[in-house]
């Protein structure tokens, strides 16, 4: 696990250098992630990734629209660590099948390209939306 | 940042500094010291708060479940006396289950000055069943809101160390109770703490704490130290460091 995080470290470091990402790093981020990959730019394709940060305080949580057509449900992640997905407890907590789940996932490539969407709210607002969690 | 070795449940980072001992060559400052029942954990706990609090521009923040103290008082170390000053710098905050410590970590930036530490004693005494089950309704619904108030606690502490002046930090120090070999849920805890610390009785009396492996940088901290809890005292006997 650590060395696919090492892994991905790397791959986004030079994805937001360049803020472009190459066939060979999406072709390795597949080899890495395999399907949530596919589901991750999907939901970059459909602009689903937030960053909210609250003023004055600067604490950020991200975020995240579902894939589902219609009402898709939204949910708070923190990349590194949280989504509040069930597939992030079952899949990546419970059973450690996967390092990420696609919400973190395009989280975090949203993130390294530059493509958050940007919102700012109030310290207290922030709080009421992190107990959503 | 240096994060929390056995070091700092004993001594604080000027004593530690004072003797010559690094606080560890670990990096985490979220840690898990689970023990079994009667072992002195609320006591290293508070031994930690105080350690952390020795310096006066330094604020703790210590949660448990309301009359703790009165139930099983925690013991105080030799040479510190209750009516330091120190304590003044101690927050206890009472909270009644979970979902107190959710609300205070959802609004943690909005505090005026952020704690040095935030200590939670007996984390998972935290979590009734039913009541998860009410807000969670699956059948991991415990589980489920372990890991939303770990994450958020970790998010918090994360916060607090980006936000502080770069010679402070803040750690995160967690405690729970195990009847086995070791910490319950520890699938869950080592996810985002850590650093685990493991109680082990040697008498009636004397218990042995040690660990410190965190599990993703790779660096290890296996010191162990024996303490004993005599006479309403806690007292360090053995340091053994490595």
């Amino acid at each position: 696990m650590a060395v696919v995080e090492a892994a991905m470290r790397a791959i986004l470091a030079a994805v937001e250098a360049s803020a472009t990402v190459t066939d060979e790093q999406l072709s390795m981020l597949n080899f890495l992630f395999e399907k949530n990959l596919e589901r991750a730019l999907r939901i970059l394709d459909q602009g689903g990734v937030q960053r909210v940060t609250s003023e004055p305080s600067h604490r950020t949580v991200f975020q995240v629209t579902g894939e589902s057509k219609g009402a898709a449900p939204c949910y708070l992640c923190f990349p590194d660590h949280y989504c509040s997905c069930q597939s992030f407890y079952f899949d990546v907590v419970a059973k450690s099948e996967q390092i990420y789940c696609k919400h973190q996932l395009a989280a975090k490539l949203a993130n390294a390209l530059h493509m958050c969407k940007e919102v700012t709210m109030s310290d207290e607002e922030l709080a009421y939306l992190l107990l959503e969690c | 940042m240096p994060g929390i070795s056995i070091y700092d449940l004993f001594f604080s980072p000027q004593q530690q500094q004072q003797r010559q001992k690094s606080a560890g060559s670990c990096s985490s400052q979220h840690a898990l010291i689970s023990g079994p029942p009667n072992c002195g954990k609320t006591s290293l706990l508070l031994q930690f708060a105080y350690n952390h609090a020795m310096n006066k521009d330094s604020i703790v923040t210590f949660i448990c479940k309301q009359h703790a103290f009165d139930v099983k008082p925690p013991f105080l170390s030799q040479g510190v006396q209750p009516d330091s000053d120190v304590f003044t710098r101690i927050t206890i905050k009472y909270v009644h289950d979970y979902e107190e410590l959710l609300k205070y970590f959802a609004a943690f930036h909005v505090q005026s000055e952020l704690p040095r530490a935030v200590i939670i004693d007996d984390f998972y005494d935290l979590f009734d069943e039913r009541k998860c089950h009410e807000r969670f309704g699956h059948m991991r619904a415990r589980e489920t809101a372990m890991v939303k108030t770990l994450a958020l606690a970790h998010d918090a502490i994360i916060y607090a160390n980006e936000s502080l002046e770069p010679q402070y930090e803040c750690k995160l120090l967690v405690s729970d109770t195990h009847t086995g070999d070791g910490p319950r849920l520890q699938y869950i805890y080592q996810r985002w703490l850590h650093q685990i610390f493991t109680i082990r009785s040697l008498d009636n009396s004397r218990f042995s704490v040690s660990g410190g492996k965190v599990l993703q940088k790779g660096t290890h901290d296996d010191s162990r130290a024996v303490y004993s809890l005599v006479q309403n005292t806690l007292v360090l006997e053995q340091f053994d460091c490595h």
